[in-house]
């Protein structure tokens, strides 16, 4: 793949980024990258800087140090892709006193599109075809962020920022947010970037992660390295690992990781535990605990920041 | 900015509070002339003078052509050469000028209009339309990296100018309606007056925009409706004349020459153009610093 091309399969790629309030750093330093046609989870408590790190990227608040690239442009040339990026930060703007088809109408205008039916046919795809004229005000939650999704999507955006759209909604709610979402992507290939405090909602449809905390990007890890991270797994502690470790290939166990000279975690056959524990002591390893450890990925989260703080 | 105006035009004409003012404007007008103290018979007639009390004024040391020509005014209460004034500084019109002839229509619209009413309608209207993009938080889906927040500011303020216009219209109807009833198809219209109507109701447009100007600009700075709306109301109703009187008595500057709402007084029909040149300048710069001001802090500040 040549250079242009790899810079390009990145959407959107920050250079630390930084957001200060007077000597507040909202967003630290932060510099990460989101490739095209993934949905990117960004995961933080609440004052995080999530929220402020999206405004950054859609150009509702002025960075006061680093970069953003955009589609490939930086600078001043970011005007000319900012149209192919929609947002839904923090509650929908909507005008209360508004139907669903007056909102959308309003900023259609406000964007030149005045193609007949495009209003309906947004509604239709975020589930709001029946509203009639309900005011928004009457709306419950749930209609709300769709209403929301549905404004982020007009002039068929890019790259779509979604700031907490799960917020407050039941699971049936979560699940039709979810079911947009994902048909975007696979539909119309598009970039998502979405935050959350929900990780475990997040981890269904998000392919990247990046965890901040207090302004900082932690970390950014594929869903892959996330799993293996959050994986249940045996955790088997004997008197030389080295010993242990050709009785686990052995039984065809590939997936596997020596964490110390005496702990191993084992990710594949948790269910035959027993046969695991019998070719041990036929191999003369001395087995001090052996057990199926299940990792939340709230654990694993806070762990994480937990870490942070304590260092 | 095309696409931004014709979205401003959208949302104005589908708030229903604007239809509201429109109604109240309307609602102004009939009360104003309602207020006019006596029937447009006895005008028609020219049987306009209180013989009753025009004796009692005499009594009080009137002369005789002031209590004939104010007798209305006497009969009200009301001192001979003053104002009448409701308690926010508006003016009550007189069918009967103190050189005897009627007023007209077009002399009764201009005195509505230099009222300080229908500027008060403005002010709420402005105040309304501008905050409400911000506290519904819709300015989220307009002002991003694609729109200039310039345009944003100027196509709001450009569609509430034309508001403003149609409020002028609505209570002109409304005037026009109301005293075609009152003086029975007979109102004196004032054609006489109507290039030196039109000249000056430009002057005062103009300083009612500078005035709302300010309004919108203290909206666009506070985030405040409530704030905006208080400091309005206060400056329409004269409450700076607290801080002209302390500026008098420090400086011994007249600082009326720089306000708007003095300004708006000043200027009257029949008044020689020379004379309104400086509120024509005073309405201009105001305008001018005011926009650059609300601009310079829209553009730069983060959306909430």
């Amino acid at each position: 793949m040549k250079k242009g091309e790899m810079i390009m399969e990145c959407v959107v790629r920050t250079n630390g980024l930084t957001k200060m309030y007077g000597k507040y750093a909202a967003v630290d330093n932060v510099s990460l990258h989101i490739k095209r046609g993934e949905i990117y989870g960004f995961i933080g408590r609440n004052g995080a800087g999530k929220t402020t790190f999206m405004k950054m990227i859609t150009g509702l608040a002025t960075p006061t140090a680093g970069e953003i690239e955009l589609f490939g442009c930086k600078g001043a040339d970011i005007k000319k892709q900012a149209h192919r990026v929609g947002n839904l930060i923090e509650d929908p703007g909507l005008y209360p006193q508004f139907t669903a088809y007056q909102n959308l109408q309003c900023k259609a205008k406000a964007l030149g599109i005045h193609k007949k039916g495009y209003i309906e046919e947004l509604l239709d795809m975020v589930g709001l075809k029946n509203v009639g004229k309900k005011k928004v005000k009457n709306f419950s939650l749930g209609m709300k962020q769709r209403l929301g999704i549905a404004m982020a999507l007009i002039g068929g955006p890019d790259l779509l920022i979604l700031d907490e759209p799960i917020n407050g909604l039941d699971p049936q709610g979560i699940a039709e947010i979810r079911d947009i979402i994902l048909k975007l992507r696979d539909e119309q290939n598009m970039t998502i970037m979405i935050s959350s405090h929900i990780l475990e909602e997040l981890y269904k449809i998000a392919d990247t992660f990046g965890i901040i905390n207090k302004g900082k990007l932690i970390q950014e890890l594929s869903k892959e390295e996330l799993s293996e991270k959050c994986n249940d797994y045996i955790e088997l502690r004997c008197n030389d690992a080295s010993k242990a470790c050709p009785v686990i290939e052995g039984m065809g166990i590939e997936n596997y990781k020596v964490v110390g000279s005496d702990t191993i975690y084992i990710y594949e056959k948790l269910d035959d535990i027993g046969s695991l524990n019998k070719a041990l002591a036929i191999a003369d390893v001395n087995v001090s605990l052996l057990n199926v450890v299940q990792e939340k990925l709230e654990n694993y989260f806070l762990d994480l920041v937990g870490g942070e703080e304590n260092a | 900015m095309l696409n931004l105006l014709r979205m401003n035009s959208y949302r104005a004409r589908h708030m229903v509070c604007l239809y509201v003012l429109l109604a109240m404007v309307f609602a102004f007008g009939i009360l104003s002339v309602s207020s006019i103290g006596m029937t447009a018979k006895d005008i028609k007639n020219g049987d306009y003078v209180d013989y009753d009390s025009m004796g009692e004024a005499i009594e009080d040391g009137w002369n005789e052509a002031e209590a004939e020509a104010n007798s209305d005014a006497y009969n009200a209460g009301y001192e001979v050469g003053q104002e009448v004034a409701l308690s926010i500084g508006l003016v009550s019109n007189q069918p009967i000028k103190a050189d005897g002839t009627i007023t007209s229509y077009l002399e009764y619209l201009y005195e509505d209009v230099t009222s300080g009413i229908v500027l008060l309608f403005m002010c709420i209207a402005m105040v309304l339309f501008f905050n409400r993009e911000h506290s519904s938080g819709f300015i989220k889906n307009i002002a991003t990296k694609s729109t200039s927040r310039i345009n944003i500011y100027f196509t709001k303020f450009a569609v509430m100018t034309v508001y403003m216009l149609l409020v002028i219209l609505v209570l002109a109807i409304s005037e026009y309606i109301c005293l075609m009833v009152y003086y029975d198809g007979d109102m004196v219209f004032g054609m006489n007056i109507l290039g030196d109507f039109l000249g000056k109701m430009g002057i005062v447009f103009l300083l009612h925009i500078a005035f709302v100007s300010g309004v919108a600009m203290l909206t666009t700075v506070t985030r405040s409706s409530m704030l905006a709306m208080t400091i309005g109301i206060l400056a329409n109703t004269r409450f700076t004349s607290l801080i002209v009187i302390f500026v008098k008595a420090k400086f011994d500057y007249d600082l009326n020459k720089l306000l708007i709402m003095p300004n708006i007084g000043k200027v009257n029909l029949g008044m020689e153009w020379g004379d309104v040149s400086t509120s024509l300048l005073v309405g201009i710069v105001t305008i001018i610093v005011y926009n650059v001001i609300a601009c310079t802090v829209f553009a730069k500040r983060d959306i909430a």
